[in-house]
């Protein structure tokens, strides 16, 4: 069942790509092919093989159980967009701190206590900030807020 | 000889000190990520990718931290098979079969030497062949046209496809999944914007090392976190890691057996280790099981499995180096590397860059020397790296995913777009379509594409050149049998399996 579904949604995806595809407009010079062709043969065999999909069973998914875990989910999916974007984001608190604060929400997730979770936070973001700065040379914001 | 001469070459460059030391860093970091579950040398590879960027590392050096990485995984990942029974990549499933039986019987310590000792024959028998195929494969492939690119890589894709994962439709979408991806961003002759959406941060397309990270790494966090136990505790205590003469000779038909059969294995587009590792192990069986003692903690169904897939690890580098056309997950990452580095990998890669093959050939030597010197000795103090805590070790990946993500360009969207792929890689997880097929579509997409429009080019929009050349002829065969034998293989190999684990 669950095949079902997924070959039916990769279906959708077939078709709205093909047809992305067919907007495709050749420019000049791009030879007796254009940008469309490759496009198009993705999305005739993706869709090929998405209603293959239905004449074949597999066995049925284990997907986790209890929604504890899907709100972790989601919890987890917020804390990594607010990591990129808005006042708690990276380039606005800048990476020790933002990044100190989405690893201790994972820590927690995966079974730290609050005190080992901010601990693990700190001293992760810390650590690592030093090693790729200092050691490494990369660059990493320090976060407008401090600018 | 010549080949003297040229590896003579290739250690000369192998043995300036920092190549040394970041082949030691590669190994090292190889067998730690190897051994733990949830990072594997995918993700590592590729968020290194940009820090090696900053420090502006030359290719070879580049590549022989990478392949570092790559084949000292394979020492790592029998560690936790052995003391666990958790395989740290599933090139060592089967190590566990008998590895985690010994460990329980108190023989711990010769499992683990034995793993590390079968490994290193097997990986350096197979550099031998490295060096001896991989320039005949290149002289082979130097008269390819565009033709015959676009169809070999058909052919990768289609045995990638059909090999990882139970379902071959799943296999093909993934992979084509992959070549969608490519698609976005300003077409491969610069003519046209592809499902770019006007959004500006699309126009150069999809860093791969975003995609990556995001397939392999996040979507490992989510994965992680839905298994409900949270670490395990190593209860096998490792004494003396060491093993008899008389195993060691009863082990050593065997180990040299298996680098041969995994080393052909990985040289295959799509097979891999894990294929390598799984053959290794059911015709050992098969050939000397005579008292029925595998499964039960036979030291020879340790050795085979570990000779078998670090000979494939060292295989697996001769279609991506010579030919250009990886054959898996971990090859197609180091050739997008080497792409980025502006080395392109393919028939003129031994005469263009002979400092990166002879370099690189020689540094397997010298990383798998330091990987058995390493390992004797230390595996005890390497498994106690096992009780780092999930609730230590996820957040570590999670920081380090986005480190490798924000480096490339320093662009938020690239996080967004990182956990975008996380979330569609876990469900793709769990909806059983493997993950290697579209990181190698999404680096072969482009190449694939501008040889299919040249080819077409050439012959004026007609069709036939694809299917012209004898060359293009013999891939196509094949490639329509990887398709379909395969799956016949798997379905004899699990009913075997299953009748062995039954009997036992």
């Amino acid at each position: 069942m669950a095949d079902r579904i997924a070959g039916l949604v990769v279906l959708a995806f077939a078709i709205i790509y093909g047809l992305g595809a067919s907007r495709l407009e050749s420019g000049f010079g791009s030879g007796p092919v254009g940008p469309k062709l490759f496009p198009t043969i993705l999305a005739t065999l993706i869709g090929v093989c998405a209603i293959a999909m239905q004449f074949r069973t597999d066995p049925p998914i284990n997907w986790p159980k209890g929604s504890q875990i899907w709100l972790k989910f989601l919890l987890l999916i917020a804390a990594f967009l607010f990591y990129a974007y808005g006042p708690i984001s990276v380039r606005q608190l800048g990476f020790i701190i933002s990044t100190s604060f989405v690893t201790a929400v994972v820590s927690i997730f995966f079974g730290a206590k609050f005190l080992q979770s901010i601990v693990v936070g700190v001293l992760a973001s810390t650590i690592l900030y030093a090693i790729f700065v200092f050691g490494l040379d990369l660059s990493l914001p320090i976060g407008n807020v401090f600018n | 000889m010549e080949v003297f001469q040229l590896l003579q070459d290739g250690f000369s460059i192998a043995l300036q000190p920092n190549n040394l030391l970041l082949a030691f860093i590669g190994v090292l970091l190889g067998t730690i990520i190897g051994m733990l579950p949830g990072v594997g040398p995918i993700n590592t590879i590729a968020i290194l990718i940009p820090i090696t960027f900053a420090l502006e590392l030359n290719p070879a050096s580049a590549i022989i931290m990478f392949a570092g990485i790559y084949y000292g995984s394979m020492y790592g990942n029998s560690i936790s098979s052995i003391l666990l029974n958790v395989p740290g990549t599933a090139a060592s499933v089967v190590t566990a079969l008998d590895g985690y039986p010994m460990a329980q019987s108190g023989r711990a310590g010769p499992a683990l030497a034995m793993s590390a000792i079968a490994s290193f024959i097997g990986g350096t028998l197979s550099i031998f062949a490295l060096i001896f195929f991989a320039p005949i494969l290149s002289q082979w492939a130097i008269d390819f046209g565009p033709a015959e690119y676009f169809v070999l890589m058909v052919f990768a894709f289609s045995t990638l496809s059909s090999l990882t994962g139970d379902n071959v439709f799943k296999g093909l979408i993934a992979a084509m999944l992959g070549l969608v991806m490519a698609t976005v961003g300003l077409d491969p002759q610069g003519t046209a914007l592809r499902f770019t959406f006007n959004n500006m941060n699309l126009f150069d397309g999809l860093d791969f090392v975003v995609v990556v990270i995001g397939f392999f790494a996040i979507s490992e966090v989510f994965q992680m976190l839905s298994e409900t136990d949270s670490g395990q505790t190593v209860q096998y205590k490792v004494k003396q890691v060491w093993i008899s003469g008389r195993d060691f000779m009863r082990s050593l038909a065997t180990m040299i057996g298996s680098s041969i059969s995994g080393f052909i294995i990985g040289v295959l587009p799509g097979a891999g280790a894990t294929m390598a590792s799984f053959v290794a192990y059911t015709t050992t069986k098969q050939i000397v099981d005579s008292e029925d003692e595998f499964g039960k903690g036979d030291i020879r169904g340790v050795a085979a499995p570990e000779a078998a897939n670090n000979a494939a690890s060292v295989g697996a580098f001769i279609p991506m180096l010579t030919l250009g056309v990886p054959g898996s997950g971990t090859t197609a990452v180091m050739l997008a590397a080497l792409l980025s580095y502006g080395v392109t990998p393919g028939p003129l890669l031994i005469e263009n860059n002979p400092e990166v093959f002879w370099g690189l050939a020689a540094s397997m030597y010298i990383g798998n020397l330091m990987l058995l010197v390493l390992n004797l000795p230390l595996v005890g103090l390497f498994a106690r790296i096992l009780l780092v805590p999930r609730w230590v070790l996820m957040p570590l990946v999670t920081i380090l995913s986005f480190v490798g993500v924000y480096a490339v360009n320093n662009n938020p969207f690239d996080l967004l777009l990182m956990t975008g792929f996380g979330v569609l890689g876990y469900l793709m997880r769990k909806t059983g379509f493997p993950l290697a097929p579209v990181i190698l579509g999404l680096v072969l997409g482009e190449l694939m594409e501008t040889n299919l429009r040249r080819a077409m080019t050439y012959s004026r929009g007609d069709w036939q050149i694809l299917f012209e050349s004898n060359i293009c002829i013999a891939l196509w065969i094949l490639t329509v049998i990887s398709l379909f034998v395969p799956p016949l293989i798997k379905r004899v190999m699990k009913a075997r399996a299953k009748r062995s684990t039954l009997a036992n």
